[in-house]
């Protein structure tokens, strides 16, 4: 017995003297905060910069801060996040879509982040322009996005060439789209071999194309109160008969059986594999071409935005970064936040993710001498052509209600008109009980 | 053991006022044995169940710093009224129904298959083994690359004049074409249970059945079959639990796409409990599943088991 209590003592000491040593005291004797980021994706690219070039640099740059990061991959990342949250180990920085920002704002987790925004010069808040009104809940800011992103149509000019179209004259407008789209359209046996457009047409994918049309045609999801779905007008009619007229009928474009672009790796992109002469396509598929096929990328050019009322696609700020509300340590989280969507961050990390840097600045930039096709969606982004979707509470069950009927039209198990009605009507009860 | 030897030498009293030193101390390392596994199945299987049933009756959401609220049945109503629930339903039924009748035929098949003494039979036997002992996930990454448009089966489509088949993008071929997969990939798992079965049907029988003039078909109606019954009904039972509760497969190949032809009930319990938060409306149609599986699981063993009484 005796000897058990001298072995607890023991361990009690070093367990002592171990919590000591761990204390919140740096090399140097000053107190440092230590603060927990998750970053979402799981790109090995990314995390190793971040991890080994980015927060080194800044504990460098902030000795009184140390920075646990961790990757956690976008589809665990809300399970995660809402389960850190009920256990109260949630992290003091997350990344998140600007989607999510109204969820987290209806259950109190996040800091409004307008008083840190304030402290920026008025050059950097003209830099990030309408990005800042990302995760805009309630007249609070509650992200600052790193990133932003969007659809553009790209097109093949080697294609248009052998169709005979110029190929410095793309389409400006929808008659144009349909009419080039059809004169590019290969078929072999009454069989599409080579579509002349694709897009996303199931799951999320569909609703972003939508969106894209929807917006273009003068039309909006819900009314700016966010309280009405509105994407049963004639606006919305128009744009989801224009999406399905691509893939259906006599003068279909596209096959069905092709599936849909959004979720297909990079190397079975139909732009890349010369399946499509056009697709409606984000900047990070574009990247990703890039470097697997630098060859076929040459051919490859982006549209300036469509519009039928007024040129738009859907796009906005990508992923931004939140503080928790419970972080003990908001200004040291502020300060990494700061850091990480500087100018000089931003360059290093867009340059390794391919993806859009959410500031104007980059316009003129070696990123777009390095990226031709970033020059479209920086122009796009700072002339506001980019709509993000609306930021409601329960915008994933609305758009998942949607999204079910447009995949509905778009197989033709209902028209467009009642696919829209039938939607506004289980989305609107949705909105209701919120 | 030691407990066997003891309680064989002399009656086990019973109250524990009159164990003695020798039996409270046996009992008490069993106890302290068996604590560890009570303790897990306490902590790790039974309270969740029970969390989980009171969860449903609440508007649960994690983020939420209230933590559950009660709601009564409104949960239930609310799935029971939800076109979603029944669209869910029937998908995994149908799945249930396009998977379980050739996953048990085709591995009893192979069963007699394995069951001769041929050269390279072991061989036959682990090639179809294999695909049980790798994950369901990769698995379905390995088929969703083979229906992809740069697939194998794509290729063999063009090759012979047709043009690219969307096997997981028509709503009409996406749940076969998963269902073809996981059939594949229980083979050899039932195959090696039905392989036990026949082994242990006493050779006695057969050679009675032949001296009585039997076939070789009338053997296999009269004897393998009825040997093989309580290895049915076990292994149909396990499969109508496990294919009710079908995700891994269809969320990697389909997301429960297109047109929600895939969505099972387990789809749907993800999506409400980690896209939408509902994990109160979540519980209560875990609820309602197992209720089902339940329902299929007796009537599947009643009906079998009547048979075999009738017989």
């Amino acid at each position: 017995m005796s000897r058990c209590i001298s072995f607890l003592a023991m361990l009690l000491t070093f367990t002592m003297v171990l919590t000591a040593c761990s204390s919140g005291l740096s090399s140097s004797g000053t107190a440092t905060t230590h603060i927990k980021v998750w970053f979402p994706g799981n790109s090995g690219p990314e995390s190793d910069l971040v991890l080994k070039t980015l927060v080194p640099a800044f504990e460098k740059a902030n000795p009184d801060i140390t920075v646990d990061v961790q990757y956690v991959d976008w589809g665990s990342l809300s399970p995660k996040l809402n389960t850190a949250f009920a256990g109260g180990i949630a992290p003091d920085v997350f990344g998140h879509g600007p989607a999510a920002a109204a969820g987290f704002v209806a259950s109190d987790r996040v800091l409004p982040l307008d008083s840190y925004i304030n402290t920026l010069d008025e050059a950097t808040r003209n830099d990030f322009g309408s990005m800042l009104d990302a995760g805009l809940v309630n007249g609070h800011r509650y992200l600052l996005p790193m990133i932003s992103d969007g659809l553009l149509f790209a097109y093949r000019t080697d294609f248009f060439q052998q169709a005979g179209l110029d190929p410095t004259r793309p389409p400006t407008n929808w008659d144009e789209l349909q009419s080039d789209a059809l004169k590019l359209t290969q078929r072999q046996g009454g069989k599409i071999v080579r579509a002349g457009l694709e897009f996303s047409n199931a799951g999320i994918g569909s609703e972003q194309t939508f969106s894209t049309f929807l917006y273009q045609a003068g039309g909006q999801l819900l009314n700016k109160e966010g309280t009405e779905i509105a994407w049963n007008s004639a606006a919305g009619v128009r744009a989801l008969q224009f999406m399905v007229n691509f893939y259906n009928g006599s003068d279909a474009v596209a096959s069905k059986d092709g599936g849909s672009t959004g979720t297909l790796p990079i190397t079975q992109q139909p732009l890349l594999t010369g399946q499509t002469a056009m697709e409606l396509i984000d900047s990070g598929t574009l990247a990703g071409i890039q470097q697997a096929a630098p060859n076929v990328m040459k051919n490859i050019v982006v549209m300036p935005p469509l519009g039928l009322v007024q040129p738009a696609a859907y796009g906005g700020a990508g992923t931004g970064l939140f503080i928790n509300k419970d972080s003990k340590h908001p200004d040291a989280a502020w300060r990494f936040i700061k850091y990480m969507t500087s100018v000089q961050t931003l360059q290093q990390y867009t340059d390794v993710t391919g993806t859009v840097p959410a500031r104007a600045s980059f316009l003129k930039s070696d990123l777009v001498q390095k990226r031709p096709f970033m020059k479209n969606f920086l122009e796009a982004q700072a002339a506001n052509v980019f709509k993000p979707n609306p930021n409601i509470p329960a915008w994933v069950q609305v758009r998942d209600v949607l999204t079910r009927y447009l995949e509905k039209a778009m197989a033709q198990q209902m028209t467009p008109k009642a696919a829209l009605d039938a939607a506004a009507q289980e989305a609107g009860s949705l909105l209701a009980k919120k | 053991m030691v407990v066997e030897t003891l309680r064989s030498a002399r009656p086990v009293p019973r109250s524990s006022k009159r164990l003695s030193r020798m039996q409270r101390h046996i009992a008490l390392t069993g106890m302290i044995f068996v604590a560890p596994a009570v303790i897990y199945v306490l902590i790790f299987n039974i309270f969740p169940v029970i969390y989980a049933f009171y969860l449903s009756f609440t508007n649960y959401n994690p983020l939420d710093r209230q933590g559950p609220q009660l709601q009564g049945l409104d949960n239930y109503r609310a799935i029971l009224a939800s076109d979603q629930f029944w669209n869910a339903l029937r998908v995994t039924t149908l799945y249930t129904i396009e998977v379980l009748p050739p996953s048990i035929i085709l591995a009893i098949a192979l069963a007699l298959l394995a069951n001769k003494p041929l050269r390279g039979i072991g061989l036959f036997r682990a090639m179809f083994y294999l695909p049980r002992i790798v994950s369901l996930a990769a698995v379905s990454l390995i088929w969703l690359w083979l229906y992809s448009d740069h697939g194998i089966l794509s290729y063999l489509a063009s090759f012979f004049g047709g043009g690219v088949i969307g096997w997981l993008t028509s709503p009409a071929l996406a749940l076969s074409a998963v269902a073809v997969m996981r059939i594949w990939k229980s083979l050899g798992g039932n195959m090696v249970l039905f392989l036990a079965a026949l082994q242990g049907i006493p050779q006695d029988l057969y050679e009675a059945a032949a001296i009585d003039g039997a076939g070789r078909w009338a053997k296999t109606l009269h004897v393998t079959l009825p040997g093989l019954r309580p290895m049915i009904v076990y292994v149909t039972t396990i499969n109508i639990v496990y294919l009710f509760q079908s995700f891994s497969e269809l969320y990697i190949m389909t997301q429960g796409g297109p047109v929600e032809s895939t969505t099972t009930v387990n789809i749907l319990i993800y999506n409400q409990a980690f896209q939408y938060n509902q994990l109160g409306q979540a519980s209560a149609t875990a609820f309602l599943l197992f209720a089902v599986i339940f329902i299929f699981a007796f009537f599947n063993i009643r009906l079998i088991s009547a048979r075999r009484t009738a017989s």
